[in-house]
């Protein structure tokens, strides 16, 4: 008897390596630069249903987790959505809560102040901290030069550095 | 004291640390997720177990309602939303309202630094012409990628800095970084109705005045309607209600959005959300809603319409996955305000046990007030 491949089963097979792997760090993506513990997940989960959408030339590409990275960076910016994906997150799929524990005071601290800077400079600091992506991965992910890259990491940093210390002395 | 990488380094491992305990969906889940906007079939096993969080707090808290008395349905004041609900039983008996949010949102509240001008006829209408103007302080990525090489947009003559412009429909974009750095104002310029080459000439009368960035000549009988921060809904007293299909989530989903404000800000704000939600291309045609002049957006995530209920009450209705849009928006149905009202008020979530029948809203229609 002739084995059969079915390429539909292959084909979710990659893609749910790709998920199982990448989904945590875009949760934590989500979640830092939403702000929304409750709408992490479903903000993650529907930057994921674009991959699958068209997977068949996402899996081709270099770096697909940069792809999903720079679709949620795009779509976590819309208000809209972020407020659908707070109601959404009442809705359950699997087995339990889908909402990112409580981080303690001084992560939320942190971050509160990061989701203040310009969007970009967000963006590439929480790429470079939380993600471990280096200068070209977020130039890659951003679609922005080297160069303006570390700029706003630069720039980022020390804006930091001073509304945290403000807010301490305060 | 650490410096400011060892605070993000510690802030960034407590995120990965928690992110990591979400419990994984099966990639089955995404699978029905797009089945929303394509048909794909689910691959593999449902689980339907749903749990009940609290709403996260990203807003302020519900200003009080107008209480009721004896004689009204409503003491008049802040309680001006219209009690409408959608009539699942006309559109799909699989449909439950499985969510509820009222909140209000101060005037001034808004994370966004950016600033909108509207600009239109005297007393413009929802579907009538619009030129929007959004200064972005701080620079866009439209110009810090490479979005502005895309097939999609041309290039435009422009005083200073340089400019892109593309048209879908009824709208036109004009993007336009107003000098060499890439991290100075840029501005965002949207025409609705408006041909192209007014809108051009528009562009090139916009100046950088005391108030700000203006539209110094605007097209013949503009006025500005609105001048203030860019919001996503108007301030007021916001309520989203959300049907969707159970258990599977998959379609139809429907929201309805109902914005409380003080007067034409409402409409501008609420309108320039709903067409310019940068993340959607939206096609906008004019459309006569629940007697009101409004528009119809098709979008990507679904269609919106968008109308004025009543002078101080913008709606937006946005329909996915159903086979007709215009039934959900028939299915409108406005009911006695102290159900409506008890229907906010005492919502809960959907009960725990997939199999447990849902009690679905069955308005009952008694006229309006």
């Amino acid at each position: 008897m002739v084995e059969v491949t079915e390429p539909a089963n292959a084909f979710r097979e990659d893609f749910e390596a790709f998920y199982a792997r990448e989904r945590s760090a875009v949760i934590g993506l989500a979640y830092v630069l939403s702000g929304s513990r409750a709408g992490a997940e479903d903000l993650a989960h529907d930057a994921f249903v674009a991959a699958y959408q068209d997977w068949d030339k996402v899996a081709g590409y270099d770096n697909p987790g940069s792809w999903v990275r720079r679709v949620l960076a795009n779509r976590v910016t819309s208000r809209f959505r972020r407020r659908r994906s707070e109601a959404k997150a009442l809705l359950r799929l699997s087995g339990g809560d889908l909402t990112v524990p409580a981080v303690n005071p001084e992560t939320e601290a942190v971050w509160h102040e990061v989701r203040r800077l310009p969007r970009r400079q967000a963006q590439a600091i929480a790429l470079r901290y939380l993600d471990d992506q280096d200068v070209a991965g977020i130039a890659a992910i951003l679609e922005c030069s080297e160069n303006t890259i570390r700029t706003h990491l630069r720039r980022g940093r020390e804006t930091l550095a001073r509304r945290l210390a403000d807010k301490e002395t305060s | 004291m650490n410096t400011i990488e060892e605070r993000l380094e510690i802030a960034a491992a407590d995120v990965r640390e928690k992110a990591a305990l979400v419990p994984p969906r099966t990639s089955g889940s995404v699978a029905r997720r797009t089945s929303l906007v394509r048909a794909i079939q689910a691959a593999t096993t449902v689980v339907a177990v749903f749990a009940i969080l609290a709403a996260t707090a990203l807003l302020s808290g519900r200003s009080d309602h107008a209480t009721t008395d004896t004689t009204d349905n409503v003491v008049s004041g802040t309680d001006g939303m219209p009690p409408l609900l959608v009539d699942t039983a006309r559109v799909d008996p699989n449909l439950s309202l499985v969510y509820v949010q009222d909140d209000t949102i101060p005037a001034s509240a808004t994370d966004n630094e950016r600033y909108l001008r509207s600009y239109g006829p005297a007393s413009a209408g929802l579907a009538d012409p619009r030129l929007w103007l959004v200064t972005y302080p701080n620079g866009s990525d439209f110009f810090r990628g490479e979005g502005f090489r895309d097939p999609g947009w041309d290039t435009i003559e422009v005083p200073t800095g340089r400019a892109s412009i593309t048209s879908q429909g009824a709208t036109t974009v004009v993007m336009w970084q107003v000098n060499d750095d890439t991290d100075g104002p840029v501005l965002r310029i949207q025409a609705f109705g408006i041909d192209s080459d007014t809108v051009t000439t528009a562009v090139a009368s916009i100046a950088d005045a005391e108030a700000g960035w203006v539209v110094q000549t605007p097209p013949d009988g503009f006025v500005e309607l609105y001048a203030g921060p860019e919001q996503s809904a108007p301030g007021g007293r916001t309520v989203m209600l959300v049907w969707m299909d159970r258990p599977y989530y998959v379609a139809p989903e429907i929201t309805l959005w109902l914005y409380e404000g003080q007067d034409q800000t409402v409409t501008e704000i609420g309108l320039h959300d709903a067409v310019l939600d940068p993340s959607t291309d939206a096609s906008v045609v004019a459309q006569e809603i629940r007697g009101h002049a409004g528009a119809r957006l098709t979008t990507p995530d679904g269609v919106f319409y968008v109308w004025m209920e009543t002078p101080t009450v913008f709606a937006r209705l946005l329909v996915q996955g159903a086979t007709d849009p215009q039934q959900v928006l028939d299915s409108l149905t406005e009911i006695d305000r102290d159900s409506w009202n008890n229907t906010i008020d005492t919502w809960t979530p959907p009960p725990l046990e997939s199999d447990t029948p849902l009690t679905t809203i069955a308005p009952t229609t008694t006229g309006t007030e």
